[in-house]
């Protein structure tokens, strides 16, 4: 059975890929890619990435640069993509063997599920190979290599900033289990490794330091999300309080909610998640258990998508696609976890109909009210998202196998 | 709580289908299932029929189109969502005739039920016909899957009932006639006669009544006599037979003083002397003799459409499952996808290049392959078609023997 799975996986892989090239898709999301050509086009030109403003992280730029070889046969954006797309697709298979690696090879089958719920995105932005890395990751983690976990564990950090999170846990894990001495060689072994790499990537790429900062502060200096938790609890409470949604404001190529009519201050909601993590950690470091590492992982995942103000609708796929690896019969045997496939596949799809399908018509409802269906379809998948995470938090808290 | 990993896999074969219903169908089809749909509602059934709109389908599947225009005018749909409205029937039973093969077959061997369901949700060339084309060769295999079974099972009022329904909803149904004639040889009885008469007519009668209530009798008759007449030509991209000779020739046309339509007839005549023999020598079941008789109403006879197919292949593929046959089911997909190729180049060529519609799935390389080696695909479906015969032919005997 373990080929038909993977031909299963194959076949939605494509059908998501044919949705990938069909404008209904391809139109919004192919603005991402142009940027990561222009990237990699430069760096073909002058072999550096000094004087261009750049906003995405080493690992990202390592990515591209590895991809970008093939501009030298032809070099077009619409090949380019094509390269991007084949890049995703082979990611899709390395993350399914890991997930067949890690649970068994039916979990195929939920993986080739998410991936058709959360529709062509996938393709168009490199948060495969982020959830690979962290997938990876975890992987030697729970084969007891520890040292090999630590060092993706940093490629992952070093593509996108968001994995940190699950340091100090894995860290912590490695304290209760081998003491201090361990604690502190994988914490050193991490420092070096992230340091040497940014070291290595600031030389021989010419990047400035300046640059470097700028690219980590960029999403930091991003609105409000509009479609986040975030923004769906100020746009409800400006529509109670004064009628009406409230304004747009776009910022470093994000949509997002004006916060001026809402109650808290824009830095508690800057900051909110930090907190939320904090008690997050403190409820997860309080299991003995380290069984319960995945459902750790997936409860600190769905923290920060619930409380950051950030909400890029790929930023799913970072919990989304770690799903599979919660073991098949607990899906079909459990009411709780069929409910949490279910609630999952919900946001999923209801994310890929918003954005891209109908993203225009639901930006419309904050300039004139109209479309109003597609806002409150968004406010139900955000409930859905927190619905998911009180399952997930009830079910660690009863400590149930 | 305990869900069979079935539903599963039935569950993602819809989401594929659903994923892939964006996409737009071809383009003459999806127009016309459009412009009746709206014709059904906007006048009586008994209007519909025209010598002046082309309206020549049989009744069956009006009525489902007629229920579709009306939830579009109830819920006021946009475009978009009526032609996404529209392949739903299809997916649904392509679904359903999953999860109805399945059941059938489940007490013999779940994990081999699995396999074969697995087989047939996830056939890409049957994804094709229904999320992406927008035809319903699902609706008509469905029908005639459980007219079928119940035929093996001697339910022969049901039988009968079903393939009169499966008649209404494409006429290529009367290619299963054969088997139902077999039948009727080999356990004849003035009972048996009656109960797989008499259904089928009644069925054909009361479903066309709405349509032809001023000519009930003939009229119906005639629409038939008008669609075989529709396209008197050799094959209609069909990668078949007739294939082989080049597409869109006409029918009429004369070799060694016979028509290409009467070297048709004559080939599947001889066709259906040869399984008759084995049939009658009980070398072959009903199912069998059901996968034989459709796969060589796509091959041999002229005037196929590429569509065809369709049944053949679900039934080659619950041959495979009956004779648990590795080869078979090699085959079969082989078939499969040389099937999917062939809906590809017409879907293609209709609506991207004829219709100028976006170009969404032209390739180049691909579509200049297809479009020259069309006779070289008609040959290698034909020899497929051969070996397959038999193959079944020699399982059936070996499962005889042993």
């Amino acid at each position: 059975m373990r080929r038909i799975y993977y031909l299963i996986l194959f076949i939605c892989t494509t059908v998501v890929l044919l949705q990938a090239i069909h404008p209904a898709w391809k139109d919004h999301l192919v603005f991402d890619v142009y940027t990561y050509f222009e990237r990699s086009t430069y760096f073909i030109n002058h072999l550096n990435l000094s004087n261009i403003a750049n906003e995405y992280h080493p690992g990202a730029i390592t990515f591209f640069i590895l991809l970008s070889p093939f501009l030298l046969i032809n070099p077009s954006v619409e090949a380019f993509l094509n390269i991007i797309l084949s890049a995703n697709f082979i990611l899709i298979f390395l993350i399914a063997y890991m997930i067949e690696r890690l649970t068994a090879s039916k979990n195929i089958l939920i993986f080739s599920l998410l991936i058709l719920f959360t529709g062509p995105i996938i393709f168009y932005r490199f948060e495969l190979l982020v959830v690979c890395l962290t997938m990876a990751s975890y992987y030697f983690f729970k084969k007891n290599l520890a040292l090999v976990s630590i060092i993706f564990l940093g490629l992952a950090v070093l593509t996108k900033l968001y994995p940190i999170i699950y340091l100090p846990y894995f860290l912590f894990i490695r304290f209760k289990e081998r003491g201090l001495k361990e604690f502190v060689k994988l914490s050193l072994v991490f420092c070096t490794f992230v340091v040497s790499f940014l070291l290595a990537y600031l030389l021989l790429l010419q990047i400035g330091l300046t640059e470097f900062i700028y690219s980590l502060n960029y999403h930091n200096a991003k609105p409000v999300g509009v479609e986040g938790v975030w923004a769906s609890i100020i746009s409800l409470f400006s529509i109670i309080t004064t009628g009406s949604p409230p304004t747009l404001v776009a910022g470093n190529r994000t949509w997002g909610v004006s916060t001026e009519n809402f109650f808290l201050p824009l830095w508690i909601i800057d900051n909110f998640w930090i907190l939320a993590i904090e008690i997050i950690y403190l409820l997860v470091l309080s299991f003995k258990k380290s069984s319960k590492l995945l459902e750790s992982i997936l409860i600190i995942t769905l923290t920060v998508l619930i409380f950051s103000k950030l909400s890029a609708p790929q930023y799913l796929i970072w919990f989304l696609f770690l799903l599979p690896l919660i073991s098949f019969e607990k899906y079909l045997n459990n009411v709780r976890y069929t409910f949490l496939l279910l609630l999952s596949l919900s946001v999923a799809f209801l994310s890929q109909y918003i954005y891209p399908l109908n993203y225009d018509n639901f930006l419309q409802f904050f300039n004139n009210g109209s479309n109003s269906y597609l806002f409150y379809l968004n406010v139900f998948r955000n409930i859905c998202l927190i619905f998911i995470f009180y399952i997930l938090v009830m079910k660690l808290n009863k400590n149930e196998d | 709580m305990k869900i069979d990993t079935f539903y599963l896999i039935l569950f993602l074969g819809l989401a594929i289908r659903l994923s892939l219903a964006f996409l737009p169908g071809f383009y003459i089809d999806t127009n016309v299932w459009y412009a009746w749909a709206l014709r059904l509602n906007e006048s009586t059934f008994n209007n519909f029929y025209s010598p002046t709109v082309w309206t020549n389908y049989t009744p069956g599947y009006l009525y489902i189109l007629s229920f579709l225009g009306a939830i579009r005018n109830l819920f006021n749909l946009d475009n978009n969502s009526f032609y996404y409205l529209l392949k739903l029937p299809a997916i649904l039973s392509e679904v359903i005739l999953t999860f109805v093969i399945y059941k059938v077959t489940l007490p013999k061997s779940k994990k081999l039920s699995k396999l074969l369901a697995i087989f047939i949700i996830f056939n890409p060339a049957l994804i094709f016909n229904s999320s992406i084309w927008g035809q319903i060769d699902g609706v008509l295999t469905l029908a005639l899957f459980i007219s079928v079974y119940f035929l093996t099972i001697d339910k022969l009022i049901w039988s009968s009932a079903l393939f009169g329904l499966a008649i209404l909803l494409k006429p290529q149904a009367l290619a299963l006639t054969p088997v139902f004639l077999l039948f009727l040889i080999n356990r004849f009885s003035i009972k048996s006669t009656l109960q797989l008469i008499v259904p089928t007519a009644l069925i054909l009668f009361l479903f066309s009544l709405p349509f032809f209530i001023t000519n009930p009798i003939f009229g119906p008759l005639q629409l038939l006599s008008k669609m075989v007449d529709d396209y008197p030509l050799n094959s209609l991209f069909a990668y078949n037979f007739w294939g082989m000779l080049g597409f869109w020739i006409n029918d009429g046309t004369f070799w060694q003083n016979l028509t290409y339509r009467g070297w048709g007839l004559l080939l599947i005549s001889f066709y259906w002397l040869l399984i008759t023999f084995f049939y009658i020598r009980r070398k072959l079941n009903l199912l069998n003799l059901a996968t034989l008789a459709l796969i060589s109403f796509f091959f041999l006879p002229t005037r196929a459409h590429e569509r065809y197919l369709y049944p053949g292949l679900v039934f080659l593929t619950i041959s495979a499952w009956y004779f648990k046959s590795r080869v078979l089911i090699i085959l079969t997909f082989i078939l499969s996808v040389i099937h999917l190729l062939n809906l590809y180049f017409v879907y293609v060529y209709y609506n991207e290049i004829f219709q100028h519609q976006p170009y969404l799935f032209y390739w180049e390389p691909l579509y200049n392959l297809l479009d020259k080696g069309s006779k070289f695909f008609s040959f290698f479906s034909t020899v497929m078609f051969i070996i397959l015969s038999y193959l079944i032919l020699k399982l059936s005997h070996d499962k005889k023997v042993h």
